[in-house]
């Protein structure tokens, strides 16, 4: 049995091959294409034995014809033999008449036949032939025809030769009533002997015709059985051919149909998914092995039992409907995944997909071939990374994509039903701090209790989220904005309550929060969420550990907002490629070389170019300050190489870094890496850094610069002045330029503050061993007072003022300030 | 045979050779009968263009123009076992002597049945030469005791049928030749006997 299933099978799969496999209905089609041939022959064959049959009819009923024209013939012969005969005894020359008349048949006959044998040009003389010789004319086609057709037959071939020796005796008969009639027209000659030699020869031809037309007809008739005997044998072979025809034919198409059905039941027992034949009413007729598998039933238990009654008994209305759907509406069909009971209580999730047994006869009552396709594994699996998507690994809580669809979830709900909800951000602080002493471990450890700390403090149905390293985020439903304000004050007072211990030590945190009350006037969710991104922010500036609600009101939540606007315009610009340098030249006041700073421009949609002041801040509290940085060193780099080609007579070209950029352990070696790449000589290059930014890691920035100055580049102190820093950092910090701030500058003029200012930052620099650079000179006055205090160098419109860099050029001579 | 003798318009003079008679016509003009010899070959081609078209196609069945050498030769240089043919001519020197009828008679290869020939000029025509002629010729083949002598008449050679028919001859068509007639005579006792009530 095994072995016969395997056979069709790979019978089958031989067929698949030679066939694109396609649907059911291809395959049915090509069966047919098999049997077409065969019937087509027995068609044809049909076609042509009944043709033949006709034909040989049509020859029959002429050979008949012609047997009955020659006797009529003949015996017009005869007769005129018995009258000449009676002439020549008697002389009565009625009887010569009378032979004459009668001798007209057998001489249209006579003619008929030459005309036939002329190949029966004029059709219409032959057949007035053949009337005057006594045939019907209706018969005269057919004995044309068979003449013509059947000439070649022996046993024609021999009528036709009797026929034509007949023509000699007709022609005798013809001639004898002459010499008859001569002989009695002149009785001086006639004698015995004549007379009796004429009478012998009538009746030589009497005899001679009467064996002629008998062997005629013999022929005629041996012509006719053989037609017969032909077409019976033809109709007989046809018939016989058409009946192995038409067996083979039923023969290959029950192998056809026993080998599809074999290949169905195969397919369906060995089937490695679940398959079923179900009716209209869900009942199983039919199932496979691997169906009982599935469901862990025996195969008696299933059959006859709807399947629905294996179903869970939420998805048992759904199947139902399906099943019945289906069978109404027929055609392929969708699918139903849905959940199974087996006898032990467990549930295995299955697809079902439904398609008809017999696609061409219409849908309804009929039975349907079900499909039941074990899909827990893959369901599971979908589950676990559906799971895994929605959640932070760390610490098991939702991550951001989920809090973002939750969000967005509620913002579509509470747009139909109002209430009013609160988003929070919650953004630990200095947790930088806390990895960096006490490791990562310990990070993540806090964080994993703190989470746990925090979701403790939440209402049910309150959602905690982590959003980032140390940034969380809460959606407080169905929640006023007082209630949501208690609760997250309590959750802030939990979070700066918190002692975490690791290896002995107490590690506190606290956290900055923002949060935006969703009230009715909802807005899409990136909105909320850049609300609460900004009031958390102003959380922290305003010395963290607090929570900050969001107000539109608020100028300092506009600014921020302003500045999210920047760092959206600086990341377009950064991919978009819009970012551009100007250089201004930096004078020596008296003696040395030029200096060059690279200014970054920030070109905007309306071509407008905005200065790095404008949009460096914004950059740096979002944190993109790294990501400008790197872009600055790789194009500054680039750019400088090919300017200081140009312009050699400049000694060194400067380049801003921001406060964020000062950082050894990734920074650095980038930065040393483009110096390289672009082979610019580090001596030439000069690294502008804002006191304010590196304040906030003394250590690292010393050790930062210190590198740069290893390698060669200079650095210099930017905006000094401005800020809170002290004249220690001069001290501290390995540096060989100070720029003086703007600030202290403009003023020189009228300021005698500033003017000390300035002064004492130049003393100092300059007992430290450091050059100054005045920034924002923009006036003669301030230039002369400048050039009185002994800075060293000078930046400003009134020297230069910033320009495209390959505008850039050195002036033709040192300016001489006015004395 | 009474009959028959009373249709002949001359007189016969026995000459003492075999087969060789001197003939009077009735207009007193002399011929002589004898069998053919070979040199009569090239008296034949003379005589044969003085045949008429319809004489040639009686004795040939179709239009000849002229005989030639070969046909002459085999005509007169005759097997005397197999055939045998007398010719009229002039009463005159061999050489000088026009031949004006001959009357042929050849054995078939079956050594039973001989085909005879006649053909008499136009200017020897009417005294009954043909008849003699033939005559002769059957007493050849009796000599020869042959079983039936026959020849082949065109069906509108209305004289030599005359001949054949007062000769006792039976008539039939001849299948192979269309117009043209079998005159058949059987010469075995049973029939002479007949012939001869």
């Amino acid at each position: 049995m095994t072995a016969k299933l395997d056979a069709s099978a790979s019978a089958g799969s031989a067929e698949g091959r030679d066939r694109r496999p396609g649907p059911a209905t291809t395959r049915r089609a090509g069966a047919i294409r098999h049997l077409l041939p065969l019937l087509t022959l027995v068609v044809v064959l049909v076609a042509v034995s009944g043709a033949l049959i006709l034909v040989s009819l049509d020859f029959l009923s002429a050979t008949r014809a012609y047997v009955a024209g020659e006797s009529h013939w003949s015996r017009a012969q005869q007769n005129v033999v018995f009258r000449l005969d009676r002439y020549a005894e008697q002389g009565n020359p009625a009887d010569l008449a009378e032979a004459r008349e009668q001798l007209a048949v057998p001489l249209a006959a006579r003619e008929a036949r030459r005309l036939l044998a002329e190949g029966f040009i004029d059709a219409g003389r032959t057949r007035d032939a053949f009337v005057r010789a006594g045939n019907s004319p209706d018969d005269v086609p057919k004995m044309i025809r068979l003449h013509r057709h059947l000439a070649g037959m022996p046993e024609v071939q021999r009528a036709l030769a009797l026929w034509q020796d007949g023509d000699a005796w007709v022609e005798r008969l013809d001639r004898l009533a002459d010499e008859l009639e001569a002989y009695r027209q002149s009785p001086a000659d006639s004698n015995g002997s004549i007379d009796a030699s004429i009478r012998d020869e009538l009746a030589l031809i009497d005899r001679s015709l009467a064996r002629d037309t008998l062997a005629f007809a013999g022929a005629m008739s041996e012509a006719g059985t053989a037609i017969e005997r032909a077409a019976r044998g033809f109709t007989l072979a046809a018939l016989i051919v058409i009946g192995a025809l038409l067996l083979l034919a039923t023969l290959r198409a029950i192998r056809e149909f026993r080998r599809s059905e074999t290949r169905f039941w195969t397919t369906f027992e060995q089937a490695p998914v679940g398959m079923a034949l179900i009716d209209s009413h869900t009942v199983l007729c039919e199932i496979n092995e691997s169906l009982a598998e599935l469901l862990q039933r025996r195969p008696g238990e299933l059959s006859g039992q709807p399947l629905s009654h294996f179903s869970h008994a939420e998805d048992r209305g759904a199947l139902r409907k399906f099943i019945i759907d289906r069978s109404q509406r027929g055609g392929p069909g969708a699918e139903l995944e849905s959940r199974y009971l087996r006898p032990d209580g467990s549930v295995v999730w299955a697809k079902l997909s439904l398609a008809p047994l017999d696609p061409a006869s219409g849908a309804s009552g009929e039975l349907q071939v079900a499909v039941l396709e074990d899909i827990s594994e893959p369901h599971r699996l979908a589950g676990e990374l559906a799971y895994q998507a929605a959640h932070d690994q760390l610490t098991g809580l939702p991550n951001r994509r989920e809090f973002e669809r939750s969000l967005n979830q509620l913002l579509h709900r509470a747009n139909r039903a109002r209430g009013s909800h609160a988003l929070c951000l919650v953004d630990l602080d200095q947790f930088k701090v806390v990895n960096d002493s006490f490791g990562h471990l310990a990070g993540d450890a806090l964080l994993v209790r703190l989470s746990e700390q925090m979701q403790a403090c939440l209402r049910d149905g309150d959602l905690l989220a982590r959003l980032d390293g140390d940034e969380f985020g809460i959606l407080l439903k169905h929640c006023s904005k007082d209630t949501a304000i208690e609760v997250i004050e309590r959750l802030r007072s939990v979070i700066s309550d918190f002692s975490f211990r690791w290896e002995e030590q107490a590690i506190t945190i606290s956290a900055s929060i923002g949060l935006v009350p969703l009230d009715e006037r909802y807005q899409d969710a990136p909105t909320l969420l850049q609300r609460a991104n900004i009031a958390c922010h102003e959380a922290k500036d305003q010395g963290r550990n607090r929570v900050q609600v969001h107000s539109d009101e608020r100028d300092s939540s506009r600014r921020r907002h302003e500045e999210m606007e920047w760092v959206h315009r600086i990341n377009q610009a950064l991919g978009q490629d819009r970012l551009r340098f100007h250089g201004q030249l930096i004078q020596p006041m008296s003696q040395g070389r030029y200096r060059c700073e690279l200014l970054l421009r920030l070109k905007a949609d309306d071509g407008v170019m905005h200065t790095a002041s404008r949009f460096m801040e914004a950059a740096e509290r979002f944190h993109t300050a790294r990501t400008v940085d790197r872009w600055v060193v790789e194009h500054a780099l680039a750019a400088i190489r090919l300017q200081s080609a140009r312009l050699p007579e400049i000694s060194s070209w400067h380049i801003n870094l921001s406060g964020q950029s000062v950082d050894c352990d990734t920074m650095l070696p980038e930065i040393i890496q483009r110096i390289r790449d672009h082979g610019v000589p580090p001596e030439r290059l000069c690294f502008e850094v804002t006191e304010t930014a590196a304040m906030h890691s003394l250590e690292e920035a010393r050790a930062f610069f210190s590198e740069l100055r290893a390698l060669g580049c200079q650095i210099a102190l930017d905006d000094f002045g401005k800020g809170l820093s002290t004249f220690d950092y001069l001290k501290q910090l390995p540096v060989d330029l100070v720029k003086i701030d703007g600030g202290f500058v403009r003023e020189l003029a009228h300021s005698e503050l500033d003017h000390a200012m300035v002064r004492s930052i130049h003393e100092i620099a300059r007992i430290a061993g450091l050059e100054t650079v005045a920034e924002s000179v923009e006036s003669v006055e301030v230039l002369l007072r400048l050039r009185r205090i002994g800075i060293d160098y000078l930046q400003g419109h009134i020297v230069h003022t910033p320009c495209r860099l390959i505008d850039l050029d050195l002036p033709r001579e040192t300016p001489q300030p006015p004395a | 045979m009474a009959a028959a003798r009373s249709s002949y318009r001359f007189e016969r003079l026995p000459l003492g050779r075999p087969w060789c008679n001197a003939l009077r016509l009735e207009t007193g003009r002399k011929l002589l009968l004898r069998p053919i010899r070979p040199d009569d070959a090239e008296r034949l081609r003379i005589a044969f263009r003085e045949l008429t078209p319809e004489e040639v196609r009686f004795r040939f069945f179709h239009p000849i123009r002229e005989l030639s050498p070969e046909l002459a030769r085999s005509l007169s240089a005759l097997d005397p076992e197999w055939a045998f043919a007398l010719v009229v001519t002039e009463f005159l020197p061999p050489e000088d002597a026009r031949i004006g009828g001959v009357g042929r008679v050849a054995i078939d290869p079956d050594e039973r049945n001989a085909e005879f020939a006649v053909t008499v000029g136009g200017e020897l025509q009417g005294f009954g030469l043909g008849r003699y002629l033939l005559q002769r010729l059957i007493e050849w083949c009796r000599k020869k005791r042959l079983d039936s002598i026959y020849g082949r008449i065109m069906s509108d050679n209305d004289g030599m049928l005359h001949i054949v028919r007062t000769l006792g001859f039976t008539i039939r068509p001849d299948m192979d030749g269309p117009g043209v007639v079998i005159a058949h005579r059987d010469l075995r006792p049973r029939i002479a006997s007949e012939d001869a009530a």
